[in-house]
């Protein structure tokens, strides 16, 4: 290894082989422009080609490819929803992911932990139980967990939390995993582009083209593209791309922060969640603790991240493991989270023809970055969305028919 | 530390303030079903100069603020019906 | 107003066989946490103590402020100020229109306010049971900055301001009194948080040399 790094670092060109190529400039038209080159968007492009044979796609990003939400999240892969939608969609997710490494040919790092969600009332006791029978039901390995099961999972775990918020028992989820983040985007854009799919890196969409209620190009700082079908798989940007397009949404950004601490050796095997504490935890491959706590608590286009969230996460960090508190924390960020009101996606088909929107991903959008991909890629092939998706539409606000998720997607509320 | 300022009781921490959302117009009573879904449901979410409903816990006040969500710069704040006071 | 069945909202921080119990103005509280002499020591240190046995009345509303001239009190003329009167009663104005009073410990003007008319339009009442505490010592700035983000020094406070700020996470009301040459602060807030506030601010007081004393240390009972 050393030696092959040395040849790369004596070379004069790159000598390995690049992972998709390097396109500058975009052609005339396209079938499909994709803004956003993230997990999301990046997996789209790939079942477009892979499924559809829709092959002339450009994503278009405006900064780096999974430089977004997909490498700012905490990588935990679970489905153990609220409502049986989701948990039949986030299903569907964790069983592509199960097999995604062998398909994109990465090494994804993908490790199935198991997901303990901490209890401390009774009120969360029962929110479990609700869980745990709305997963059985749809065939998803949860179950509820006295502490005695916690703590062999996790014998470092102070189960009275500093005789603060005593432990009652968790929903404990079997396929609970995490996976490398960037690897998927990466995975993803490889994928695609072996496929013929164009990625545009740097490149940022400055307006979207609408003529009698469609759609017919995007205007790009690299100049104007042709198309009939846009996908905005942007998270946080969504709300500034559908105001190109005139389309109101009641998608609010609020940054959602999360840090790691300085490697250690491997001891935590499991994935912990707390509501209560507004905590969840899992340790890296790279042995790094990595922490992600509750949303901040108002509107800001920003990923700036702060003081009062590390103090507070890990004041709270140190009551379910009062032992860490020699260790540091070496890195924060944060990412813009696109929350909705029920906690739940927006997907599919918009207002206007041609324009689709994946968006609303919050707090919950890494888990579903393979699902999404191929339901959005049908969505736009056959210009109609799945039944899968049917109850993340846009339109469920206007219907009144919300997918109340916010029991289960996130924490700290 | 972030601060803000309530019109009342003056310049406080942020960790004092609960945020309440856009200050917001609702449609007339007569409107459509479509009209009050969107009313109930969306939000400018766009980044921009917004006014703001804010709440000092600690004395129970409401108040308004005038705040950038792209920079998160504060412009003024001032009590509902005092909009044109300093 | 009050009977023996009260109990200070602050109880919960105490142990049980702490110091000796007491009944003053129908509440029970600890009258005394240790000996006389360290309880001098810490009052001169940083001592804190529970006032919560004070009676309590509390009104608001556009006409609250006409409406307690009516009765005859003195009432503070700036929003977020207070006043004592010759008794040694406190009337704190929160925010414009809202009012909190407090007797001193032989005092019974809200005892009158609770019987008076107030059946007035623009005249609530409000009904008030915070734990109420005593801060005074050399060390009282060390536990301020401990607590609370703001500057809560003599110089930084008028001399009759009402500040209503947060304590350790808790809302609190605050006022800073000077009586009989001696500089004391006073502090409010919702009977719930008395014991998860006393607690911190106990703890900090020990740190200092300082910590829980009798309120007869500030009060002649």
């Amino acid at each position: 290894m050393p030696l092959r790094l040395l040849k790369y670092a004596l070379s004069k060109d790159y000598p390995g082989t690049r992972f998709f190529k390097a396109h500058e400039t975009p052609k005339k038209s396209y079938d499909v422009v994709i803004i956003g080159g993230g997990g999301h968007g990046l997996a789209a492009a790939y079942y477009l080609a892979k499924e559809h044979g829709i092959t002339n796609v450009a994503v278009l990003e405006k900064g780096y490819i999974g430089g977004g939400n997909t490498g700012r999240n905490t990588t935990i892969v679970r489905s153990n929803y609220l409502t049986p939608e989701g948990v039949k969609f986030y299903d569907a997710s964790v069983k592509i992911y199960e097999g995604l490494s062998e398909e994109l040919d990465l090494n994804l790092f993908y490790s199935t932990r198991g997901h303990f969600t901490l209890a401390h009332t009774e009120s969360a006791m029962r929110t479990m139980r609700w869980r745990a029978e709305v997963n059985k039901h749809v065939g998803v390995e949860s179950y509820v967990v006295g502490p005695d099961e916690i703590s062999k999972a996790c014998p470092q775990l102070d189960m009275s939390c500093s005789g603060q918020a005593p432990i009652l028992g968790a929903l404990y989820h079997a396929p609970g995993s995490v996976a490398r983040h960037d690897g998927v985007a990466w995975g993803y854009a490889r994928g695609a582009d072996q496929l013929g799919v164009e990625i545009f890196q740097n490149t940022e969409v400055l307006g979207i083209d609408v003529k009698a209620g469609k759609v017919v190009g995007v205007n790009t700082n690299k100049g104007y593209i042709a198309t009939s079908k846009v996908l905005s798989a942007v998270a946080g940007f969504t709300p500034r791309i559908c105001e190109m397009v005139d389309l109101d949404t009641p998608i609010v950004i609020h940054p959602l922060q999360a840090c790691v601490t300085e490697p250690m050796k491997p001891w935590l095997d499991t994935i912990l969640v707390s509501g209560s504490l507004h905590v969840y935890v899992s340790q890296s491959s790279r042995g790094e603790l990595v922490m992600g706590s509750s949303l901040d608590p108002y509107e800001v286009h920003s990923t700036r991240s702060t003081l009062d969230f590390v103090e507070g996460l890990t004041s709270h960090m140190l009551d379910m493991f009062p032992f860490l508190s020699n260790i540091k924390v070496v890195r924060q960020w944060a990412g813009m989270a696109d929350m909705t009101p029920d906690f739940a996606p927006i997907m599919g088909k918009t207002p206007i023809e041609g324009f689709y929107l994946d968006a609303g991903w919050g707090t919950w959008g890494f888990k579903a970055t393979p699902i999404s991909g191929k339901t959005m890629a049908e969505t736009i092939a056959r210009d109609h969305a799945p039944d899968l998706i049917h109850s993340f539409r846009l339109s469920r606000f206007e219907d009144y028919e919300l997918t109340g998720e916010k029991g289960a997607a996130s924490v700290g509320h | 530390m972030k601060l803000l300022t309530c019109p009342v009781n003056g310049t406080r921490p942020l960790s004092e303030f609960v945020f309440g959302g856009e200050y917001r117009v609702a449609p007339p009573a007569d409107c459509t079903d479509a009209e009050w879904a969107a009313y109930v449901h969306n939000r400018s979410g766009a980044p921009g100069i917004k006014n703001e409903w804010w709440y000092h816990a600690p004395s129970g006040t409401w108040f308004i603020a005038e705040r950038n969500t792209l920079t998160d710069k504060v412009m003024r704040t001032y009590l509902k019906g005092q909009e044109g006071s300093k | 107003m009050q009977t023996d069945k009260f109990i200070t909202p602050i109880a919960h921080a105490f142990s049980a066989g702490l110091g000796s119990w007491g009944v003053i103005n129908g509440m029970q509280v600890v009258t005394q946490f240790v000996d006389k002499d360290v309880e001098e020591i810490r009052k001169e240190l940083l001592g804190i103590a529970d006032a919560s046995f004070l009676g309590k009345f509390g009104v608001k509303g556009r006409h609250a402020a006409q409406w307690l001239q009516d009765q005859g009190v003195d009432i503070p003329t700036q929003s977020n100020s207070w006043v004592a009167d010759a008794d040694g009663n406190l009337v704190l104005r929160l925010g414009g229109s809202e009012f909190l009073i407090e007797d001193a410990p032989d005092g019974n003007l809200c005892e009158k306010l609770l019987k008076a008319d107030a059946k007035r339009a623009g005249v609530y009442l409000v009904p008030h049971v915070e734990a109420s505490l005593v801060l005074s010592g050399s060390a009282v700035q060390e536990l301020l900055v401990e607590v609370c983000s703001i500057d809560l020094t003599r110089a930084a406070l008028g001399t009759q301001e009402v500040i209503m700020t947060q304590f350790a996470g808790v809302s609190v009301v605050l006022i800073h009194q000077d009586l009989e040459g001696e500089a004391r602060y006073r502090v409010w807030c919702d009977s719930s948080y008395g014991p998860y506030l006393w607690e911190f601010m106990a703890g900090i007081a020990s740190e200092h040399s300082g910590g829980p004393i009798g309120v007869g240390n500030y009060f002649s009972l």
